[in-house]
């Protein structure tokens, strides 16, 4: 049977089964994490803690204490931009950032006024890091990267990112390459990277997490019980503890864990997925939006047509052909403003580890038989 | 074994305790996961039981992974 959602960059399905086993093991089982020491406290909190190494070695840090429990990739990142120690009220952003990372910037810019600016890149969004070094780096109090792109798939190049701004701090947006790609915080020397279980990790909504290297750099955006020194009005200055205020969201991360724990293989090959790029860049009706090099191509990519809208186009895939995408802007202007695709957006594709080469090439199948109808 | 054949083990967060008790599983040792008892300051909730005799090898296990921890009598 055919695997036709194609909408695996916002939320992944279908999910492993070991999602499903471990959150019910949680429903029905029960307990809480930290508060209280009695034997059904101490397996959830095990459980917790066990996520969160899981995570740390997913994200390619040895400091496991420094990942914090999220809602998602956003509350990650509203946790730096909100509780970052400005002193420049300036950051720098790539040109394919989310509104995760956009809003909370306008925000703050009409509460302090922050001000950003978007690094020189290549048409693609590709970021140009001979330009990002001949900008005055003295200027900024951190520099934001979305690793790969939500809306077209452009890897930027982490390592030779860091290694060019030096010890301006860093923050990885790595939404849509958890679970896709290795990550590798203490490598690469990042600062801050924050990530979800419900895209490429393929765990439940509502959890994600945030690597923070140094914690003099921010200050905690929400405060509340902890479950320790509970004897005092201030947060613990100690980690995790200090960024996690209130009862984690303790089913979440027993669907995240059994997620980490599955261990899924692609079911198609990167040679699969290259082929199908090429195959219908040569329709005529329509233009593919991806990294201009397939080596920096995650797995998401959009389509336009020249004849159909966005949603009209969008449509026609689900109607005629079941074929679930996205169109419209993804969340995120400033990269179709960079990619020269506003305000109509595109239809996007975001590929998952359960799809199979029949799975692409329908899409192939499906997009001929359109352009064909729209002359082309 | 009577109260006072044991020590506990305090740590500052329930990361700190789960990780020490990896540990202590690890080299084979017996150990109680109890609530921290009132009278010591807490810093969280739960604290881990160790006999005494164990605690030189329990020690060395956690200092050679770097977890910051505080080593009591219990108390009667």
């Amino acid at each position: 049977m055919l695997n036709l959602y194609f909408d695996n960059a916002a939320t992944s399905f279908p999910k492993p089964p070991e999602v499903a086993e471990y959150t019910r093991l949680y429903l029905e089982k029960g307990g809480t994490y930290g508060r209280g020491a009695y034997d059904r406290v101490i397996n959830v909190s095990r459980t917790v803690e066990e996520t969160r190494f899981l995570l740390s070695q997913l994200m390619g840090t040895s400091l496991s204490e420094n990942v914090l429990f999220t809602h998602n990739s956003t509350h990650a990142i509203n946790i730096v931009l909100q509780g970052f120690r400005y002193k420049f009220k300036r950051v720098l952003i790539s040109p394919l950032e989310h509104n995760a990372v956009t809003r909370p910037i306008e925000h703050l810019r009409e509460k302090i006024g922050l001000k950003f600016d978007v690094i020189p890149h290549k048409s693609d969004g590709q970021i140009s890091l001979e330009e990002l070094g001949q900008l005055d780096l003295n200027r900024y109090d951190l520099c934001i990267i979305n690793h790969i792109s939500n809306v077209n798939g452009v890897i930027q190049p982490i390592c030779k990112v860091k290694q060019v701004i030096g010890n301006l701090p860093l923050l990885v947006d790595a939404s849509q390459s958890a679970g896709y790609f290795e990550l590798e915080a203490d490598k690469w020397n990042v600062d801050f990277m924050a990530l979800t279980a419900h895209k490429g990790l393929m765990g439940p909504t509502g959890v994600g997490c945030l690597f923070i290297r140094n914690t003099e750099l921010v200050s905690p955006l929400m405060f509340g019980g902890t479950g320790s020194r509970s004897d005092s009005f201030l947060m613990p200055e100690h980690l995790p503890d200090r960024y996690e205020p209130g009862t984690p969201n303790i089913l979440g991360i027993y669907g995240l864990n059994g997620a980490l724990k599955a261990n899924v293989d692609f079911g198609f090959t990167r040679n699969d997925f290259k082929g199908l790029l090429s195959d219908i860049e040569r329709l005529n009706t329509i233009k593919v939006y991806r990294s201009k090099s397939f080596e920096n191509q995650g797995f998401v990519f959009s389509i336009t047509s020249n004849n159909l809208s966005s949603s009209d186009l969008a449509d026609i895939l689900f109607r005629k052909y079941k074929i679930e995408t996205r169109s419209g802007l993804h969340c995120s202007p400033l990269a179709h403003q960079t990619l020269g695709t506003m305000p109509q957006g595109t239809v996007r594709f975001s590929l998952s580890k359960y799809h199979s080469p029949n799975d692409l090439s329908y899409i192939y199948k499906a997009l001929n038989e359109i352009d064909y109808e729209q002359g082309g | 074994m009577s109260r006072e054949d044991k020590l506990l083990i305090l740590f500052e967060s329930i990361h700190k305790v789960m990780l020490a008790e990896r540990l202590i599983v690890k080299i084979y040792k017996p150990y109680q996961i109890i609530p921290v008892p009132k009278q010591y300051s807490s810093e969280c909730g739960m604290c881990i039981e160790i006999i005494s005799s164990d605690k030189d090898e329990i020690v060395a296990e956690l200092q050679r992974n770097e977890i910051n921890f505080n080593i009591v009598k219990r108390g009667l």
